[in-house]
């Protein structure tokens, strides 16, 4: 038996061509007003005007072009950091300002969708607060000179996004922070909850943040603000700002 | 018919098939077409629907969409301190939620939301998120001390209107009804009576959000109370210490000020890809500082949507 072969005229197969590559074109030219997520389900939107968002409707779609990871893809950061963050709160009554300038460290290694997780440290110097304390329910009133000054270390993790020249931060922090206090020669054994009158203690804290990040090549300038928690309540939390100046691998 | 004729009238069969469906392939199929591109590649943006804010806003999930939230250091009722909330689009401009870590903190929390009207100029929905709160259960600390001894029941309603004037700028405005009763033996300075827990408050959420950028969008909002009580010292009970509770029985309701209700915030929202969402916004008010310690506080929140 002989095996027929199939053999097109010439503008068949250019009919074929044709409609094939509009598919294909027609397809890659909408893809970005529709970006549904049941992709090949029921739930697919009908048409593109019921994915898009509105005022999507009415302006063109930009072509599709990859998202340009932040900092031009380099991943690994190492970066010093000064701070300065006052103290949020108080202890017992006792106004603590254990953060003021502070000096640290990040490093840090960013995905290419800019998520990136990292680690850190900071050394605050802290300050002594001159006060009349007076504990809470007691007709006690003790002058005493309150010096505190803390550390901090631990992992972040944080969303790095490029909008022109600039990167927006997202950041998030969970760690250990080292209390240290010295209130002097005063005469107790415990004062809001500290004892003795110098020592030191750990807790933990949970950071949140935003800042901008200025890409300057290899290097890497920014801004951040950021508002920490802690758990224990013996020590206060804090806000601030934070300058960024580093490098990029 | 010869074999080079059957060809011939199956290729055009072919052809003319694919070029009816290419009508309704551009339209249906972009998505599936291009499913296999890498998520990069779809350059998708923040102001299309799938992507857009469905939290204080009239804008809801699409159908089939699922989403899963977690925040910190919320300030309303619905997402105080922490909240894990499910929710999934329905369909017909319903969603339906449920708020996991309230569960397992205390308070149960459902949600459901009915986008009424969607058009291009307006959008306009309705949604309810009641809950109930049980203090004895709440285990974070905080927490506690806010609802120690007591039981609350919240009733939210609210109606939010959104509109993009321009393709950059929405505006939101939520005109909405709390109503949270508590139960239980209170003492008449009580956390939950200073943080408003415990209201009946009547209020405009208005919101601008600049899209921006293409992945992101920065949002000022106010909550503006026109009319908020709280129960007043006489209206709640007190348990002395030989066991007997005292009071209750006064009803009577104190109403708050603006100065004392108000909650002002500046956030900014962004697209990781077209599944992941982040978004810190710093809440400035009375409340939060009643409920957090700090007049500003941040909330900080990851949304996945699949």
């Amino acid at each position: 038996m002989r095996a027929t072969t199939l053999s097109l005229p010439p503008t068949l197969l250019l009919l074929f061509a044709v409609t094939l590559t509009s598919r294909v074109a027609n397809a890659d030219e909408h893809a970005p007003a529709a970006p549904a997520r049941h992709v090949g389900t029921a739930t697919t939107p009908a048409t593109p005007t019921a994915a898009a968002h509105p005022p999507s409707d009415a302006t063109p779609v930009s072509p599709s072009r990859p998202w340009a990871p932040p900092h031009a893809g380099r991943r690994f950061s190492l970066v010093a950091t000064a701070t300065y963050a006052a103290a949020l709160g108080d202890v017992w009554g006792l106004k603590l300002e254990p953060y003021q300038f502070g000096v640290g460290m990040r490093a840090a290694y960013t995905l290419p969708i800019g998520v990136w997780f990292g680690l850190y440290g900071e050394v605050f110097q802290g300050s002594t607060v001159q006060q009349t304390y007076h504990p809470p329910f007691t007709l006690i009133r003790q002058d005493v000179n309150a010096e505190s000054r803390a550390a901090v270390f631990g992992a972040s993790v944080g969303y790095d996004q490029q909008v022109g020249p600039v990167v927006l931060r997202y950041l998030a922090g969970l760690g250990a922070t080292i209390l240290a206090w010295d209130f002097g020669a005063i005469p107790y054994d415990t004062f809001a909850g500290f004892s003795p009158m110098n020592g030191s203690l750990v807790g933990m804290h949970f950071d949140m943040g935003a800042g901008v990040v200025l890409p300057l090549g290899p290097l890497e300038l920014g801004l951040e603000a950021f508002y920490r928690m802690e758990t224990s309540g013996q020590i206060p939390g804090g806000a601030g700002g934070r300058l960024v100046l580093g490098g990029r691998l | 018919m010869t074999a080079r004729s059957f060809a011939a009238l199956a290729a055009l069969l072919v052809a003319t098939v694919s070029s009816v469906a290419l009508a309704e392939s551009s339209a249906a199929a972009p998505a599936v077409a291009n499913s296999s591109a890498p998520l990069e590649a779809r350059s998708p943006r923040i102001t299309q629907k799938p992507n857009l804010d469905t939290r204080e806003t009239a804008y809801v999930l699409e159908r089939g969409d699922s989403a899963v939230g977690v925040s910190f250091l919320g300030v309303t009722p619905q997402e105080l301190y922490a909240s894990v909330a499910f929710e999934h689009g329905l369909g017909k401009g319903v969603q339906l939620g449920v708020n996991l870590a309230h569960m397992g903190t205390g308070i149960i929390n459902v949600s459901g939301k009915w986008r009424f009207l969607d058009r291009r100029e307006l959008s306009l929905a309705l949604s309810f998120a009641p809950a109930y709160g049980h203090g004895d259960w709440i285990w974070i600390a905080p927490a506690q001390a806010l609802m120690a001894g007591v039981n609350l029941w919240i009733f939210p309603v609210e109606v939010a209107a959104s509109s993009f004037v321009l393709d950059w700028l929405e505006l939101d405005l939520a005109v909405g009804y709390t109503d949270i009763e508590a139960f239980g033996n209170l003492d008449s300075d009580a956390l939950v009576l200073d943080a408003q827990l415990a209201q009946r408050q009547f209020f405009l959420r208005p919101r601008v959000v600049a899209h921006l950028f293409e992945r992101s969008s920065v949002i000022l909002g106010a909550t503006v109370p026109l009319f908020t009580s709280i129960p007043a010292s006489g209206d709640v009970t007190v348990t002395l210490p030989n066991g007997v509770v005292a009071g209750g029985t006064a009803g009577g309701r104190r109403t708050l000020p603006l100065g004392d209700t108000y909650l002002l915030s500046l956030g900014m929202r962004s697209m990781i890809n077209e599944h992941f969402f982040v978004e810190i916004q710093a809440n400035m008010g009375p409340r939060v500082d009643k409920i957090v310690g700090t007049f500003v506080a941040p909330r900080i929140a990851f949304e996945g949507r699949f």
